[in-house]
């Protein structure tokens, strides 16, 4: 079994299938079924699949770093709140704090954890770039071309925690306050 | 990496200053995509009657030339009014509020409104205002797929057809007439279906429970993977603790 998931082609496969599956998220949740279920269902894949592939181990930083990297991270999604504007999208219901906080967990087990740790042995800097461009590009379905510099910044800066920190926790808490900064 | 973390904060501020501005929807992006609040009905179709809650009204009062947004308290509907408000001077007071579209006019021949209505009214310094001067940004929550045109009408009754497009679940015009405006689909278009949608509002307790389920399967799964880790890690370690303690063994002797 390790043979196979080892090998580059299931890698880019397991990649593939995750992006594919939060490219077409929007027809999925609107095709009809209950979109609660059906999203919980889709994150909770993604997030096993983020959590459970073999990918190499890198080198985790002293708490201190992480928590450094966490505040920074924090501090700059909670200005970027403020200097953004806008209304929230959603009213903050118990459901959606829970679904957005499932699915901030999932998305970052799969791009930092397992898209981002695949990248490594490419090198820092395309690890980063990579996991943060995919970032990016599955969230245009839902919003179009606009949020893509949003997407990418978001993303580039989840990735450079990962990268600092050598793991995906710091990045999937940062994720999740930044959820919670959008609809509260 | 201290760089590449300074910017990549810089890219993300750069980027939350200008992008947002430029999109079509004055609304914050969550950084997952998950927008699935349910559509709040003032008159539901059996098939969403379940669980459905009335939608809010919204007011705003803004100095002239202040940057001002008209939004329901759901932000379900807002109007734009832009940077430069509506006037230069004067004192601005709006007030958006949804209605059953059933009470007013027929829309058009082949059209059926789907979702509220939603009255907006103007007054500047208590002047009733019913024209703009430049056209202002509408945008209303899209009710179900299929409905994607907003009509405008400045008594309920005469309705006049504004260039709509859907963007992120919303629908979006603009327009520079003040009065009720209404989403519309096709007629003979049911606003309930597709069917299985209709369980989704009375099952808010299984919906918090299946997320919650998946959301301890996520984390052990994350757990897992790190027990399996540290396990790894020790049993890798073993050999070399043995010969260190045969060296430390042969120091004594």
């Amino acid at each position: 079994m390790n043979g196979v998931v080892n090998r580059p082609a299931a890698r880019v496969t397991v990649a593939v299938l995750g992006c594919a599956l939060l490219l077409a998220r929007r027809s999925i949740l609107r095709a009809g079924g209950d979109p609660v279920v059906e999203a919980a269902a889709l994150f909770t894949a993604l997030g096993v699949a983020g959590a459970v592939w073999p990918v190499p181990s890198s080198r985790r930083a002293a708490a201190r770093v992480c928590l450094s990297t966490l505040a920074i991270g924090i501090a700059a999604f909670a200005i970027g709140r403020l200097i953004g504007g806008g209304h929230r999208p959603v009213l903050p219901t118990a459901t959606m704090l829970l679904l957005n906080s499932l699915a901030a967990v999932s998305e970052e087990l799969f791009f930092r954890r397992l898209v981002q740790g695949l990248l490594t042995r490419r090198g820092v800097v395309i690890s980063a770039a990579g996991s943060a461009v995919l970032f990016a590009a599955v969230h245009v379905p839902i919003y179009g071309l606009w949020v893509l510099p949003v997407d990418l910044g978001a993303g580039a800066l989840l990735s450079w925690q990962r990268a600092a920190t050598g793991t995906w926790t710091v990045p999937a808490v940062t994720h999740l306050v930044a959820n919670l900064l959008v609809v509260i | 990496m201290r760089r590449f973390g300074a910017a990549a904060v810089l890219l993300y501020l750069a980027a939350m200053t200008f992008a947002l501005r430029l999109g079509p929807v004055d609304v914050r992006p969550l950084y997952d995509g998950v927008d699935i609040a349910t559509y709040a009905w003032i008159n539901p179709p059996r098939a969403f009657a379940a669980g459905n809650v009335l939608p809010l009204s919204g007011q705003v009062t803004a100095g002239g030339g202040d940057a001002v947004t008209l939004t329901t308290d759901d932000t379900q509907a807002s109007l734009d009014f832009g940077p430069d408000g509506v006037a230069d001077d004067g004192r601005l007071h709006a007030t958006i509020t949804p209605v059953d579209p059933a009470t007013l006019g027929a829309v058009a021949p082949g059209q059926t409104p789907v979702g509220n209505a939603y009255l907006v009214e103007v007054t500047i310094d208590g002047a009733k205002v019913v024209d703009l001067a430049r056209r202002k940004t509408l945008r209303m929550r899209q009710p179900t797929p299929g409905a994607t045109t907003i009509y405008q009408s400045p008594d309920g009754n005469a309705w006049t057809k504004l260039t709509s497009s859907v963007v992120a679940g919303h629908v979006i015009a603009s327009t520079d007439r003040i009065g009720f405006y209404v989403i519309t689909g096709p007629t003979g278009f049911v606003p309930g279906l597709p069917p299985p949608r209709a369980a989704r509002a009375g099952h808010a307790t299984r919906n918090v429970v299946v997320v919650v389920v998946g959301s301890l399967i996520v984390l052990t799964a994350a757990g897992w993977d790190t027990v399996r880790r540290r396990r790894a890690r020790s049993r890798a370690n073993q050999p070399r603790a043995a010969r260190r303690r045969q060296q430390r063994k042969a120091k004594r002797r």
